[in-house]
């Protein structure tokens, strides 16, 4: 059953959220012990607990082979209650622009005596700037053993961000025989083409959504993901580190990321593991290395040889001016200047104050409006992350876009070249 | 740390006898280009070797002095320890061209059922996901043709549970809780060219296993 927690910190612009230990989950434990051995045994426990609490509140360390040396008689009750996956914690939720990730169930996996991985039910609920028939997560992992990266198998060699580079040995998790980089998605037959044409299977996640349907009733699901990443027989130094996104890949929105999060695990140089917590490595287009990672995948083969599915990049940018009319489509051709393009009629979506943050969810490389024109007068297609038109999708021209945000007033907006001919009196 | 210590001995052992060890006559050691290679490969893992993204350790180790003839000499000598054996044969596999002669086969299905038996690899995945045959050790095994199966016909009682690494593979192949048995059955099937199909539990696997059993009778 999936555990929501409201309290959460706001996330910054660069999208770095710290998360904090959750203790609800606690509760429930208490209970059971002091149902089970009673309520001394109970309030021992509780002090014994109390006392190997660390000061630090972001990661969350556990069982270590150095602190396995010495652990309370009911501490090993409470850990073997708990399934024997000591310190279970849930993690509280963070938020991206366009809805909250958390986990409803994020614990140890223990292989012998060591810890060696962690099972994750992560979940995405899209908020109500969300538009979109169907979301899937797909994330990057890179796995990493004795200070240095591995490649599980042939397939993530081909896979990898190479060394050298920026991020190396990261790589979009599928399995090897996968072509579809949407997690929940379990074998994607050759005749696929989108990203859509094959539904989640439950044991991976499931598809979210989140849109209003003919009759105007709102349809609403969660985005899910469960994994259980480890690396049985590790040593120290090793870890597996996850950046996970959710992605529209059906609806008006399609194409748009709604963030990222990080997770996973990791061990020091005395083997001690810690479990990383949920935070938000992007507010909205995935990183950089996200995006390198992408890129890889989107050239390799599956391990029968099949070609990957393509997953979208994207950049997040800001609007330039003031007062940048957001259109419905490119402007036809008769305001571009190429003739005989057959396009629809614009029409103004929005008008965008300067800074808004957007995601450039299509560079329009591929459209015949694009065709012919000089790179800063063509049009990209975008969807608007803040301010009072964010979860709207449209068009702007590529001198429109900036990839920093900019002083106040450094431009009025009369400078700015009018496209449309409309007048750029109103802000949305 | 358990499962550790026979590389702590082995590792032990044979950086002893590299630095000059010439009390134990006969077999393998009495190769010095065998020992010292030995002993170097007594301090590496299968995925130190094969499963790190950087591929400098495995190209230094070729890189010695005629470490082809003594890497031959380690896998062909029956007495040599099992990581080392299957650690050198990997190394031919990877780096000799129509690697391997047919006087190796049978010592080599040996060696491989040992590193089977014994989770050489630590992780299942060298030995490939359920039904598929793509990563190199699962490969090599099947290569091996004829002088695998008894060897392989033997694993097929062994109930050992082996266990995947990474994330999406990982919880892929778990979900199958796979057995040495399960991996032996479909190499098998791979060899002989019978039908077997992969069925999701160790109980309908079980059923399929024994099917097998009699067809290769």
């Amino acid at each position: 059953m999936r555990q929501r927690h409201s309290e959460t910190k706001p996330e910054s612009r660069s999208g770095e959220v710290r998360s904090e230990l959750h203790s609800e989950s606690e509760g429930s434990d208490i209970l059971k012990l002091q149902q089970t051995i009673g309520n001394q045994a109970v309030q021992r426990l509780i002090a014994a607990k109390k006392s190997q609490q660390p000061s630090t509140d972001a990661a969350v360390p556990q069982t270590s082979r150095t602190q396995r040396q010495y652990t309370s008689p009911a501490l090993n009750i409470r850990n073997r209650i708990s399934g024997g996956q000591p310190n279970r914690r849930i993690q509280r939720a963070v938020k991206t622009w366009a809805g909250e990730w958390d986990t409803a169930k994020y614990d140890n996996i223990v292989d012998g005596v060591d810890t060696v991985g962690v099972d994750i039910d992560l979940h995405f609920a899209p908020g109500d700037k969300v538009n979109a028939k169907q979301i899937g997560t797909t994330q990057i992992v890179k796995s990493a053993d004795k200070g240095k990266n591995i490649a599980i198998n042939a397939a993530v060699k081909d896979r990898n961000i190479p060394v050298g580079q920026p991020g190396e040995g990261f790589h979009v998790d599928q399995a090897p025989h996968n072509r579809n980089p949407m997690y929940a998605v379990e074998n994607a037959p050759a005749t696929d083409t989108k990203l859509t044409d094959k539904a989640a299977n439950a044991t991976w996640g499931q598809h979210g959504f989140r849109y209003k349907d003919a009759t105007g009733a709102e349809k609403i699901q969660d985005a899910t993901l469960k994994d259980t990443p480890q690396l049985p027989g590790r040593g120290a130094d090793a870890s597996q580190k996850f950046e996970t996104t959710a992605l529209a890949i059906e609806g008006e929105q399609q194409g748009t990321y709604y963030g990222s999060v990080q997770w996973g695990w990791e061990t020091d140089a005395a083997g001690t593991f810690t479990k990383l917590p949920l935070t938000v490595v992007s507010n909205d287009a995935p990183s950089a290395i996200f995006g390198a990672a992408a890129q890889q995948w989107n050239t390799t083969k599956t391990s029968t040889g099949a070609n990957a599915l393509s997953l979208p990049t994207v950049s997040g940018k800001y609007i330039a001016f003031g007062l940048v009319p957001l259109m419905s489509a490119p402007a036809p051709a008769a305001q571009t200047g190429v003739t005989g393009v057959a396009a629809p009629t614009p029409t103004k979506v929005a008008t965008l104050a300067m800074n808004t943050r957007v995601e450039v969810t299509d560079n329009g490389a591929s459209n015949p409006a694009n065709q012919g024109v000089e790179a800063r007068e063509q049009w990209q297609k975008v969807t608007v992350i803040d301010g009072g038109s964010v979860g709207k999708v449209g068009w702007v021209q590529t001198r429109d876009l900036s990839d920093s945000q900019r002083p106040d007033a450094v431009l009025e907006p009369e400078m700015r070249p009018n496209p449309t001919g409309q007048p750029q009196t109103e802000i949305a | 740390m358990r499962q550790n210590l026979p590389r702590v001995f082995t590792y032990l052992f044979f950086t002893a006898c590299a630095v000059g060890c010439t009390v134990l006559k006969g077999g393998w050691m009495n190769s010095q280009r065998g020992s010292t290679i030995a002993g170097k490969l007594a301090q590496f893992s299968y995925s130190d070797l094969f499963m790190q993204m950087e591929t400098e350790t495995l190209d230094a180790l070729w890189a010695e002095p005629d470490a082809a003839s003594a890497l031959h000499h380690l896998v062909q000598a029956s007495d040599a320890p099992p990581p080392v054996a299957f650690l050198a044969a990997e190394i031919l596999f990877a780096k000799e061209p129509g690697y391997p002669p047919s006087a190796e086969r049978e010592r080599l299905a040996s060696i491989y059922g040992a590193a089977l038996e014994q989770n050489l690899t630590r992780m299942a995945n060298p030995w490939g996901l359920p039904d598929q045959l793509d990563e190199p050790v699962a490969q090599h095994f099947v290569s091996l043709g004829e002088n695998a199966v008894p060897v392989l016909t033997r694993l097929l009682e062994n109930t050992s549970g082996v266990r995947y690494g990474g994330s999406r593979e990982a919880t892929y192949g778990n979900s199958f809780q796979y057995r040495v048995k399960d991996l032996a059955a479909f190499y098998l099937s791979k060899i002989r060219g019978l039908p077997y199909e992969i069925k999701q539990t160790p109980q309908e696997r079980d059923i399929e296993i024994e099917r097998l059993k009699t067809s290769l009778k």
